[in-house]
């Protein structure tokens, strides 16, 4: 299957790095977070230096490999690139461009919308190269002023493609409400084992009936006092970082809506119990 | 509680801190028994914590905390 690397996970302040086992020559090899830094850098050090560091083969297929899972990357905009520049060298106190372009660079940016999560990863992930601590948390200020949260997880949600739908799992309901007859039915076959003991040998069908049903009942006393009754096991897939979502709804009234909070990248979910359907999570608003 | 005579034989055959070692590590064991649970099913940190607050609620009544 596809390598699992979530690019959230490296949110906790360590630079943003390609995964070692990810080769440009096998895009299979590697996550949506190493293709996307691989193409920043390409077209970093393109619009830097002038130098193109993939081969034109080696693009293409990057491009083709990005869009094919589902990347807003291979749209990226040369003022996004220079917007990131200039707003590093601002955070240097070596200023690129005079204030008006840096403004009109801001304003574009601004206006993009939902693209603003695009340059956020772009500021995340060159700020973190280039700059020192202070450097960057002055520039992740000047950032928020614009209303772009300079961070992982904003951009990797926006590029994330996973389904809105919940799905039921039976099978996991069915393993649950065994685990919990295993006590009750152990103590339905305890007089039999006892009996044993003292010579006494009932039947086989005899003693398993009687354990099925003591087991019966007490597993059905068991899940209401529990109130593990109406369960439903929703399985989804977190919108941000793809990690899967699995949620117990049950007892007496089961909730109509859950907030889910992912426990890989924090994002929080609504989820619909009775629309089976992933509401609302982090900046997207499926509503 | 039922078991409480149980509880308090064992206590004075084998020395309050053993006994009380032994009692704290069953009952740690059947709260990670409870979380694990809780976390192959899906069901969120509040169920579970009423889950062991009705765990220990009903050690007390059954004697095992005597």
């Amino acid at each position: 299957g596809r390598k699992r690397w979530t690019i959230v996970a490296k949110a906790d302040g360590e630079p943003a790095s390609v995964s070692a086992s990810c080769s440009i020559d096998d895009p299979a090899s590697c996550s949506l977070a190493d293709l996307e830094l691989m193409y920043v850098d390409a077209l970093w050090n393109y619009y830097n230096g002038g130098k193109f560091t993939l081969t034109d083969e080696q693009y293409d297929r990057l491009r083709e490999e990005l869009n094919w899972q589902g990347s807003g990357f291979p749209t990226l905009r040369r003022y996004e690139i220079e917007f990131v520049q200039a707003a590093i060298s601002y955070s240097r106190g070596e200023a690129v461009v005079d204030d008006a372009k840096y403004e009109e660079l801001k304003r574009k940016v601004k206006a993009a919308g939902k693209r603003t999560d695009v340059t956020a990863l772009l500021l995340y992930a060159k700020g973190k190269e280039l700059l020192d601590e202070a450097e960057f948390e002055l520039l992740s200020g000047e950032m928020k002023k614009l209303g772009i949260d300079v961070g992982m997880r904003g951009a990797t949600c926006t590029l994330s493609q996973t389904s809105a739908e919940l799905s039921n799992d039976p099978a996991s309901v069915a393993s649950m409400y065994s685990a919990l007859a295993i006590a009750p039915f152990a103590v339905g076959l305890a007089p039999s084992i006892l009996l044993g003991f003292v010579g006494v040998h009932l039947p086989a069908s005899l003693s398993l009936g009687f354990a099925l049903t003591v087991c019966a009942a007490l597993t059905y006393k068991l899940v209401v006092y529990t109130n593990l009754q109406n369960a439903e096991i929703l399985l989804g897939a977190c919108p941000c970082c793809e990690m899967p979502i699995k949620q117990f709804f049950g007892g007496e009234a089961p909730l109509e809506k859950f907030e889910h909070k992912c426990s890989a990248c924090g994002t929080v979910c609504t989820l619909n119990r009775p629309q089976r359907l992933i509401e609302t999570a982090g900046g997207l608003g499926r509503a | 509680g039922v078991f409480a005579p149980i509880v308090r034989i064992a206590r004075d055959a084998i020395g309050v801190k053993r006994f009380n070692q032994i009692r704290g590590k069953a009952i740690s064991l059947h709260s990670q028994v409870i979380g694990d649970f809780c976390e192959e099913f899906g069901v969120d940190s509040k169920a579970k914590q009423t889950l062991i607050r009705t765990a220990k609620k009903n050690g007390g009544l059954l004697g095992f905390l005597a």
